[in-house]
């Protein structure tokens, strides 16, 4: 019963968590800030200046290719890649249906895709 | 065998939903699982630093002074304060006026007494000596007494 009601009480403030970032995206890509893609992440370590310089330009491409998307796929996009959500999850929070949210994301990737070209 | 991944079949193995032809053309195809892993890490990076920019944008967000911040969370907490003070005054009331049931009204307790005993009958007043007949003429009256 205990572990029965921490589950709940955990899967409630995961969603509220999940839904105030959805917020937070909503409003990231109506207002389209630039993103610092020379700014170093954890991962940044052991890299050398060449191969850092493509991972740079490849963040940068992908960010180009979201900022040109239509609203609703640069949402589906983001939620995707970068909040780590899966369809249900995507479609529930932004209440379109669950084949919508695969085609969005299809015509994302796509379009990212294109957008990287050279680079992979 | 299938030719290399078209667009659509690449989105879908990134979805992980690939079909089990796409999957075994990407096992043996060392240009498609290169690409694939590439496509794959530079998503993985850009998650890596959207999200330390989102982490930078959410700590600008909260280092706001609180004189700017949302009206609804000051009336949320204002709210709580009313309910507090009211329990507070209700605790405090209940010490200053106690309630004493056993100062009430003494024709309250007798007529309170007169219900009980209504209440405890067996049968009502004016049959009570058709009662006794009864029980004196029926066979088991002994054993039921």
């Amino acid at each position: 019963m205990q572990t029965w009601l921490m589950q709940i009480a955990v899967n409630l403030v995961r969603d509220q968590i999940r839904n105030r970032r959805f917020q937070f995206w909503r409003r990231a890509v109506l207002t389209a800030k630039p993103l610092d893609v020379a700014a170093p992440t954890v991962a940044d370590g052991g890299r050398s200046p060449e191969s850092q310089a493509l991972v740079n330009e490849q963040v940068a491409a992908i960010w180009a290719a979201a900022e040109r998307l239509p609203g609703k796929q640069r949402t589906v996009f983001l939620l995707r890649f970068v909040e780590d959500m899966d369809l249900v999850e995507i479609a529930f929070a932004t209440g379109m249906k669950e084949g919508t949210v695969k085609t969005h994301l299809f015509r994302a990737l796509r379009a990212v895709r294109e957008r990287l070209g050279a680079t992979l | 065998m299938i030719a290399h991944l078209s667009s659509e079949q690449v989105s879908e193995y990134i979805l992980g939903q690939p079909d089990p032809l796409i999957a075994q053309h990407v096992e043996g195809c060392p240009a498609c699982r290169a690409e694939l892993a590439n496509f794959r890490a530079a998503l993985g990076e850009f998650r890596g630093k959207m999200r330390a920019w989102s982490e930078n944008e959410a700590r600008a967000v909260l280092a706001v002074p609180a004189g700017f911040s949302e009206p609804h969370s000051w009336a949320a907490s204002r709210q709580l304060a009313w309910a507090l003070l009211i329990a507070a005054v209700c605790i405090l009331g209940s010490f200053v006026f106690p309630w004493h049931p056993a100062e009430s009204n003494p024709s309250d307790a007798t007529l309170l007494n007169q219900v009980d005993a209504q209440v405890s009958r067996t049968v009502p007043s004016s049959m009570e000596p058709l009662m006794k007949l009864v029980v004196q003429t029926s066979p088991g009256a002994g054993k039921q007494e």
